[in-house]
């Protein structure tokens, strides 16, 4: 396996062998990948935080853990096409070939593909689609769990009932019209029904089997999946052997080991970084998605209240600097609502430039021409979160320019998102700052802009995007959604709940022997194409 | 690194003996030195806002990271493109009512404890020092931890936390010294003349715990700086933009790869005032004469 192993103790101390690597030289030499013969070598991921339950949708670590290993191991009956670099992923078959919707615009059938088999040998057919259907959503189902159901819920909440047609076809009925609904099933994992039946419901995350494109060998919970190429994968077996996913919260850690070889692709390289790891010979691959960094503003009290003072705020924000100067282009400034990836952006749409005078100006004009005194909280970390902490310094002292003092109260990522979920913020303040990536998953765009939201939205409500949210969710024209999302966005963009930073562009580094990556605009990727030479 | 550990002395029987005025002697090289330079440090921390040649926040994230020697930044800036010389300055603040604030509590509220359990008879003696040594279950810097996790994070959490971490110690220290005299003739002569349990515990017993417990406790500020670099660098102590040293320590570690010569200067300081507060405590103990076998 690895040839130069580094000794567990430098290994322990991350920062500390990085330093001397770089004193002696060494670039990503990719030891971990030179795996003697195999053909497509092994890929070793570092991922930015704790990895996903790998049981189908309880997922739990955020977007960055499905994306890594419940997507390599599941499949939905759609999925994205990531095959693409140069807009938005679409939504196509994955263990459906195609479906209709009917007349009512609820009842939808779905032809399922022929000829698949999950990891354990045993056939993929309509029965399996409405086993795993039963065990996210029928409580009275032997294999539904509340974990389950909750998870499922997010995305599978709508559908009022299901059923078989025959082997290869289904039949779900929503129980209102919605148009996004094969996105929404993008995130709804078929599992084998066999293998839960063999490891019992609550066990299967120890012997998870989907129809993806690797298949589950063992883990170290949290910290460690490894998985192997499903040499009978429906689109052809991936070019890897192998893919282990491994956690390593602290990017310093992260960059000693991509450059130590443990690892041949590291998630979110610290931007300050990314120019040696590239002299050293890694790559880097960027590109936009559907991301926002941004303050959700507590627009029911305070000075937050007024949408002149919120406006002030956006102007007052040097977003160039902070994406060029502190994230070194890894991020794009954001100037709107929606993202740039996304297929509701519209450039036409960009409002928000750095002028401070105006954002004095607008201050004046609320009463607030000395300026005020508020609060945030900020998270120290986070999957997609990029930099909070020096981001939101960077706004901070943006915003302390034109008489904006903010407050900054750091707090780790999961006590903010749970207080969040329940419609607080941690520590009380008027603010938080966080990201998210909305646009595709349309199923969850409501709870951050839509009236009475269980999220906390900073109260935001205006029945105008509220309406629009409801014409676009009852639409199957992809055409018609995107124009409702655009005026939903811009009358967002335009009340300003939010303040909006940037946009980030994914960056990921590679070991010079990882070939093959086509970085989508998408915080999903497709692995099948990727191999690792020697 | 020149840490005291928070083990407390042994509580076993020490003869007892009568307190006596030491000959004052003009203190050694040895005290002197580390003395000085902890009036130094108290001296630039009150002063630092004269001395500081920018302000705490200001700077710009064009002049992100600069090294040591660019222009108008003699130590260069931070990943703000704040100035790090002003930083440091204005840091040593905070960085030292973290280490002294909490130090200064422990040795009031632990001279008070240890005096109580040593004259207040045995159920309040196996009380008082069995609940201290509840705390004692624990490594001092993840009871620090926890309890700064509960409150809102800041200075005050920070001194209130290792103040809390702190008392225990210094408990020990002053209990085990009025064991060593609370059978001693003279206490007996003022208890029989008719002085009340107070008057005893100040008038007799203070004046002689004090100057041992003043000598553990300087050399405690060391640890405490510490520790509170530590909270801060957990993102439990000062908020940002506050310079504060582990706040500072935190901020420049990503940048440990690319600028070790900026992410280092925290880290010096730190150990600067760790190491003068620990020769100072141990100049002071020796001053006192507190024997090395209670260490």
């Amino acid at each position: 396996m690895t040839h130069h192993r580094r000794s567990p103790r430098l290994a322990a101390l991350p920062a500390a062998a990085a330093l001397l690597l770089t004193a002696s030289g060494c670039g990503p030499s990719g030891t971990a990948a030179s795996d003697g013969a195999a053909k497509g070598g092994t890929l070793v991921i570092g991922a930015t935080g704790k990895l996903p339950n790998t049981d189908t949708v309880i997922g739990g670590a955020g977007f960055e853990g499905k994306r890594l290993v419940s997507f390599q191991i599941y499949e939905g009956l759609t999925r994205y096409d990531l095959s693409g670099g140069d807009a938005p992923p679409e939504i196509t078959g994955a263990l459906a070939t195609s479906w209709k919707v009917a007349e009512d615009r609820r009842t939808w059938t779905f032809e399922l593909r022929d000829g698949v088999e999950f990891q354990d040998g045993t056939p993929f057919d309509a029965a399996a689609v409405v086993f795993n259907l039963d065990r996210y959503l029928n409580e009275k189902s032997a294999y539904w769990t509340e974990a389950l159901g909750a998870a499922a819920g997010e995305y599978a909440g709508g559908i009022k009932s299901y059923r078989a047609l025959g082997g290869d076809r289904v039949e779900l009925v929503t129980a209102e019209p919605n148009g996004h609904f094969p996105e929404d099933l993008a995130h709804v994992l078929i599992a084998s029904p066999d293998a839960i039946r063999k490891t019992g419901t609550k066990d299967f995350a120890r012997k998870p089997v989907g129809t993806g494109p690797f298949s589950f060998v063992s883990q170290r919970e949290g910290q460690r999946v490894e998985l192997k190429a499903n040499k009978a994968y429906w689109r052809g077996a991936p070019k890897l052997q192998r893919l282990v996913v491994t956690a390593l919260p602290d990017a310093a850690a992260r960059t000693a080991a991509l450059r130590s070889g443990d690892v041949n692709w590291i998630e979110y390289p610290n931007p300050d970084d990314i120019a040696s790891l590239r002299a050293d010979g890694a790559t880097i691959a960027t590109n936009s998605y559907d991301h926002l960094w941004y303050w959700i503003l507590d627009t029911t009290k305070g000075p937050w209240k007024d949408a002149r003072v919120r406006r002030a705020a956006n102007y007052a924000i040097n977003r160039d600097a902070i994406a060029k100067n502190l994230l070194h282009g890894t991020a794009d400034p954001a100037h709107q609502a929606a993202p740039r990836a996304t297929f509701a952006y519209d450039k036409a749409g960009d409002t928000y430039g750095y002028d401070p005078d105006k954002a004095r100006r607008l201050l004046a004009e609320a009463g607030h021409a000395k300026g005020f005194s508020t609060s945030v909280t900020v998270p120290t970390g986070g999957s997609g979160n990029l930099l909070p902490v020096p981001i939101a310094e960077a706004v901070q002292r943006d915003l302390a320019a034109v008489g904006i003092r903010a407050e900054i109260r750091t707090t780790d990522w999961t006590t903010l998102i749970s207080a969040e979920a329940k419609g607080k913020v941690a520590l009380g303040s008027q603010a938080i700052a966080q990201s998210t990536t909305l646009f595709q998953s349309e199923a969850l765009l409501p709870l951050f802009i839509g009236t009475g939201s269980p999220f906390w939205t900073g109260g935001y409500s205006n029945r105008k995007v509220d309406a629009l949210l409801a014409s676009a969710s009852a639409s199957p024209d992809r055409e018609r959604r995107r124009a409702d999302y655009r005026e939903a966005l811009s009358l967002v963009t335009e009340d300003a709940p939010w303040l909006f930073v940037v946009n980030d562009r994914n960056p990921r580094a590679l070991a010079p022997q990882v070939k093959g990556l086509v970085q989508p605009q998408s915080w999903f990727l497709d692995l099948t194409g990727v191999s690792v030479g020697s | 690194m020149a840490v005291p550990v928070l083990d407390p002395p042994l509580d076993r029987p020490v003869p007892a003996v009568t307190p006596r005025r030491r000959p004052v002697r003009w203190p050694g090289a040895a005290l002197a030195v580390p003395a000085a330079l902890a009036v130094l440090l108290l001296v630039v921390a009150t002063a630092a806002p004269l001395l500081a040649p920018h302000g705490a926040a200001d700077g710009s994230l064009t002049g992100r990271l600069l090294g040591p020697g660019a222009p108008g930044h003699p130590l260069g800036t931070d990943g703000q493109g704040r100035d790090l010389l002003s930083r440091l300055l204005l840091g040593a603040r905070p960085s030292l009512v973290g280490g002294l604030l909490p130090v200064l509590a422990a040795t009031v509220l632990g001279t008070a404890l240890g005096i109580a359990a040593g004259l207040g008879g045995r159920a309040t003696e196996q009380a008082l020092l069995r609940s201290l040594d509840v705390l004692y279950a624990f490594p001092g810097i993840l009871l620090a931890i926890a309890v700064a996790t509960v409150l809102t994070p800041g200075l005050t959490a920070t001194v209130l936390s290792l103040s809390v971490v702190l008392t225990p110690a210094v408990t020990r220290v002053a209990h085990t010294e009025v064991r060593r005299i609370r059978a001693a003739e003279y206490l007996e002569a003022a208890r029989v003349s008719g002085a009340g349990r107070g008057a005893v515990a100040v008038r007799q017993v203070l004046p002689v715990v004090a100057p041992v417990v003043l000598a553990y406790a300087s050399s405690l500020v060391g640890l405490a700086v510490v520790y509170a670099a530590g909270l801060s660098f957990l993102g439990l102590g000062v908020a940002p933009p506050a310079p504060e040293w582990g706040a500072m320590l935190d901020e420049l570690r990503p940048a440990l790869l690319t600028r070790p010569e900026l992410a280092v200067l925290p880290a010096l300081a730190i150990l600067a005032v760790s190491v003068v507060f620990n020769a100072l405590g141990e100049a002071l103990r020796r001053r006192v004469g507190v024997r090395e076998e209670l260490r």
